[in-house]
C-alpha cells in the first residue's frame, strides 16, 4: 500500500507522515524512516536534529537509512513486516536529477537522462510499495508561484509535477497537509478499481 | 464555457485531453506559450481549447499598464459571444494558477499576477463549470 502526503514547506506533513507509519505499524511492524536529503552544510543540522529527537521521542524504534539516490537499492532489504517512510521526493528528485553538477557533468540538460530519472524513481518507488505493509512518501508543494524563468528550475518542477502525478495515480492515499491539517484527496473508495489490480 | 486550473505541472491539459477526448496537436487546441494572440475569426473547429491564459494576461499587461482587466473582459465577451452562436460549440479554458508564490521584486511581475488573479474571477463568474486539478485530479470550483 503507497501512501501520498504533500503539503507546503512547515506545514506539518512529516509529523502527520510519522503519525500514519506509527498507525499503520500498530506496535508489530518494524518502522524505517529513509532520508533523502544530503546534510553537506550545516543548514539542514538542526532540522534533522529536530526530526531525529521526535522520532526518538515518540516511544516508537525507528531505523534510519540516508539514502539521497538510488532508492531501489534498498528494497531487498524491507518484506511485508516493515513499515517504510520517505522524507521527502524533492530531495531525491533533485539530488538525482542534478547528480554531477559539482563536477560540472550537467547531465540533467539532456531530455534522455531525465526520462531515465522518471523512470529510476518510479522503478524505485514502486518496489518499496511492493517490499512493505505500508510505504508512505512525503513531498512538498512547489507549483504556486510564478513560471520560473531559471532552466534547471523548469526541468526540476515539470519532474516533480510529473512524478506527483504518477504518485497519485498509484497511491492508494493521498493527503494534502495544510498548517497541520491533513485534507484527503484520494481515498479508498477512489481506490478500490486499482486495489484489485495492483499487488498491494 | 469550461474553465480549468490548478498550479503549474499538474497536468491540467492532459485532463482536458482525455476529459474531451481532444488533442493538443490538433485543430482547434490554442496553445499560449506559443502564442496567445487568441481571435474568434481562427476558432473553426465546434471544440475550442485556449491552453495557457496566464501567457495571454502576460501580453495584456505589457500593453496595457492601466485597463489590462477590462482589455481581457473584452476579449472574453467575444470568445463567449462565439460560443453562445452556435448551440454545439464548446469553449474550454485552462489557465495556470500564478497567485500563491512570494511577492514577486519586479512591479511587471506583480501587475501581471494580479490582473491573472482577477481575470481568473471573471473567468470562473461567467463559466458553467469550473475545476481544480490536483495532480491529474479534478476538483469543481462550480
Amino acid at each position: 500500500m503507497m501512501i501520498f502526503i504533500t503539503g507546503g514547506v512547515r506545514s506539518g506533513k512529516s509529523s502527520f507522515a510519522e503519525m500514519s507509519a506509527i498507525y499503520h505499524g500498530k506496535n508489530e511492524k518494524r518502522l524505517h524512516y529513509i532520508a533523502t536529503n544530503e546534510h553537506l552544510d550545516g543548514e539542514m543540522d538542526e532540522r534533522i536534529k529536530r526530526h531525529q529527537a521526535d522520532r526518538m521521542n515518540s516511544g516508537y524504534r525507528w531505523k534510519t537509512w540516508e539514502q539521497p539516490r538510488n532508492i531501489h537499492e534498498l528494497s531487498d532489504v524491507y518484506g511485508k513486516n516493515d513499515v517504510i517512510l520517505l522524507d521527502c521526493l524533492t530531495n531525491l528528485v533533485s539530488n538525482e536529477l542534478f547528480d554531477g553538477w559539482k563536477e560540472n557533468r550537467n547531465q540533467w540538460e539532456d531530455e534522455l537522462f531525465r526520462s531515465g530519472v522518471f523512470l529510476k524513481i518510479m522503478d524505485g518507488l514502486r518496489r518499496l510499495k511492493k517490499n512493505s505493509t505500508a510505504f508512505i512518501v512525503v513531498s512538498n508543494e512547489v507549483f504556486q508561484g510564478l513560471p520560473c524563468t531559471d532552466e534547471g528550475t523548469f526541468y526540476f518542477m515539470q519532474m516533480l509535477g510529473k512524478l506527483h502525478q504518477q504518485i497519485v495515480s498509484e497511491a492508494h492515499w493521498v493527503y494534502q497537509v495544510e498548517m497541520g491539517m491533513p485534507i484527503l484527496r484520494k481515498g479508498y473508495v477512489a481506490d478500490e478499481k486499482q486495489c484489485t489490480s495492483c499487488p498491494v | 464555457m469550461h474553465f480549468v486550473t490548478g498550479g503549474s505541472f499538474h497536468g491540467k491539459a492532459k485532463w482536458v485531453q482525455e476529459h474531451y477526448s481532444a488533442s493538443r496537436v490538433a485543430e482547434g487546441w490554442f496553445n499560449g506559450y506559443e502564442d496567445a494572440s487568441w481571435e474568434t475569426r481562427d476558432f473553426t473547429t465546434s471544440l475550442v481549447v485556449l491552453e495557457g491564459l496566464e501567457q495571454l494576461v502576460k501580453k495584456v499587461v505589457e500593453e496595457n499598464v492601466i485597463g489590462g482587466r477590462a482589455a481581457l473582459r473584452g476579449k472574453l465577451k467575444l470568445w463567449l459571444d462565439w460560443e453562445a452562436s452556435e448551440p454545439d460549440r464548446r469553449l474550454v479554458l485552462i489557465g495556470t494558477d500564478i497567485g500563491k508564490g512570494i511577492v514577486p521584486l519586479e512591479k511587471e511581475n506583480r501587475l501581471w499576477r494580479d490582473v491573472t488573479g482577477w481575470f481568473y474571477q471573471d473567468v470562473v463568474m461567467a463559466a458553467e463549470r469550473a475545476d481544480v486539478i490536483w495532480y491529474g485530479l479534478p476538483q469543481a470550483l462550480k
